[in-house]
């Protein structure tokens, strides 16, 4: 696959042209990429169905390559497929983050002015955090719904693993379920360490996971506790 | 399997080890700040400029947002949008700099910032997927490490491989009728160069630069100016001898010579 798609976005720099080939290979790795990385519902969230989702992402890197296309084509890059695939991702990273439509690049209207790309300098800044960013929050969610299924069949424990853990009033023991003190603390015992191998094995630093416990608490033990 | 689990083998099918870098036309100018893509055969590599120099330092920039961890984003206009700071580094030689080209720059203020984040991510301790993503990472880009060291050896072996000698210094171990020799009082031609088949002679502007040819390197062996010996031991590639007023090559092609195998007198 990669072979023909790289012969095909040569094709496209070099003669504009946007064969039904390329088309149908992009479309198809900016759908799986959309759905991997965000997820359906987020996808519907963002962009208000999938179809606009992938022909926005379609254009953009479309347009990116083309913009691109004198430094690819001078440099003789034949393998494009590796630098495609991480374009796809990026924007779709960055549609996430930013949750807003951008300028669509048509085709039609690009120009090959010199003094264009000049200003790509002036567009580099830091990315400063002001809220909660929205691409942590997917991949949270992700983990999320990983540490859900580690743990299917034993949300009551771990429920009660986190409000231990966490509060100091009355809410600790909601979930203790009559167990005994040393039952319990054998319990959390177990616990804690599947939740460091869990953590390890994924690399989750500890700002992902307070955010990941955040969602299993809002997402699962509060509603066991609700339907008590 | 864990989601980052699963988009690591993604990446990894899609983003193949490095092999070789895409020069473009023009040698460019990279100075301190300097957001760049390095184009590379499979892929780009994307990084900022974080120490000038002859060889220069840089600090790797991922586009994989989820797998490169939680350093800060940096926003681009290139193939990609967004790019995270990573504990990862990397050395620009020269030669690798006409792969490069410059797609942005962080004002100073920035780039402290960055370099802070870096070296606090650099501090923690990876595991798991992360750890093996940013090992997969310096794999990939491997090729600017091995240019690296090859661009070290060169410069090791072209310091190993001359000796200097100083005029000043030697000049001691002549009499004055050696001197009238070396220094004659009828003008010569002045070429710069002479071969005399077992080694070179140019004349420099700060001295003489004696070229050895291949079959005498390295064997044991002195050179001799009027007879007397100026050096002895292995025979290096090139032996230079500064001098303040370097003489003719015409007037030393009679008076030098080296033998092989005496090496003291």
């Amino acid at each position: 696959m990669s072979k023909e798609l790289d012969r095909e976005i040569l094709k496209f720099l070099e003669d504009r042209k946007v064969t039904p080939t390329l088309e149908k290979m992009l479309r198809e790795i900016v759908s799986f990429n959309l759905v991997d990385i965000l997820g359906r519902e987020n996808v519907l969230k963002i962009f208000g169905n999938e179809k606009s989702a992938v022909d926005e992402i379609f254009q953009d890197v479309l347009g990116a390559f083309w913009e691109k296309r004198s430094e690819i084509l001078t440099r003789n890059i034949d393998n494009l497929t590796g630098y495609l695939v991480k374009s796809v991702e990026n924007k779709i990273y960055d549609y996430a983050r930013s949750k807003k439509r951008k300028k669509v690049l048509s085709l039609d209207s690009i120009s090959d002015s010199e003094s264009e790309e000049s200003t790509f300098l002036d567009f580099i800044q830091l990315e400063e955090e002001t809220r909660r960013d929205p691409l942590e929050q997917i991949l949270a969610e992700k983990n999320f719904e990983a540490l859900r299924d580690l743990f299917s069949g034993k949300e009551k424990d771990l429920c009660d693993f986190f409000y231990k853990k966490l509060f100091s009033d009355e809410k600790t023991n909601i979930f203790a379920s009559g167990k005994t003190v040393q039952a319990r603390y054998k319990s959390h015992e177990r616990l804690a360490k599947r939740i460091r191998d869990f953590v390890m094995e994924n690399g989750i630093t500890e700002a992902e996971f307070s955010r990941i416990v955040e969602i299993y608490m809002s997402e699962i033990c509060e509603k066991i506790r609700q339907n008590r | 399997m864990g989601y980052l689990k699963r988009r690591l083998e993604f990446y990894k099918r899609a983003q193949k080890r490095i092999k070789s870098l895409k020069e473009g036309p023009e040698t460019t100018s990279i100075r301190l700040g300097d957001v760049i893509c390095v184009w590379g055969d499979t892929g780009p590599i994307y990084g900022v400029v974080t120490e000038e120099g002859v060889v220069k330092n840089c600090i790797l920039l991922s586009p994989e947002l989820f797998l490169a961890g939680d350093g800060l984003l940096l926003r681009v206009e290139h193939l990609v949008n967004l790019l995270r700071v990573t504990p990862i580094n990397f050395y620009l030689t020269p030669s690798t700099q006409r792969a490069c080209e410059v797609i942005g720059k962080l004002k100073q203020e920035d780039l402290t910032k960055v370099v802070g984040n870096h070296q606090k991510l650099r501090e923690e301790n990876w595991t798991g997927v992360r750890k093996e993503f940013f090992e997969y990472e310096t794999k990939r880009i491997e090729i600017l490490y091995d240019m690296f060291l090859e661009f070290l050896n060169q410069i090791e072996q072209s310091e190993s491989q001359t000796v200097t000698l100083r005029w000043d210094e030697l000049k001691r171990l002549f009499e004055e009728k050696d001197l009238e020799l070396i220094f004659p009082d009828v003008p010569v031609a002045q070429s710069s160069a002479v071969d005399l088949g077992k080694f070179l002679i140019v004349r420099t502007e700060s001295g003489i630069r004696i070229i050895f040819s291949d079959e005498l390197i390295s064997k044991t062996g002195k050179l001799t100016l009027v007879g007397k010996t100026i050096y002895s031991g292995r025979i290096p590639p090139e032996l230079f001898i500064t001098f303040e007023n370097p003489p003719a090559v015409e007037t030393l092609k009679n008076i030098l010579n080296v033998d092989v195998g005496a090496e003291r007198e």
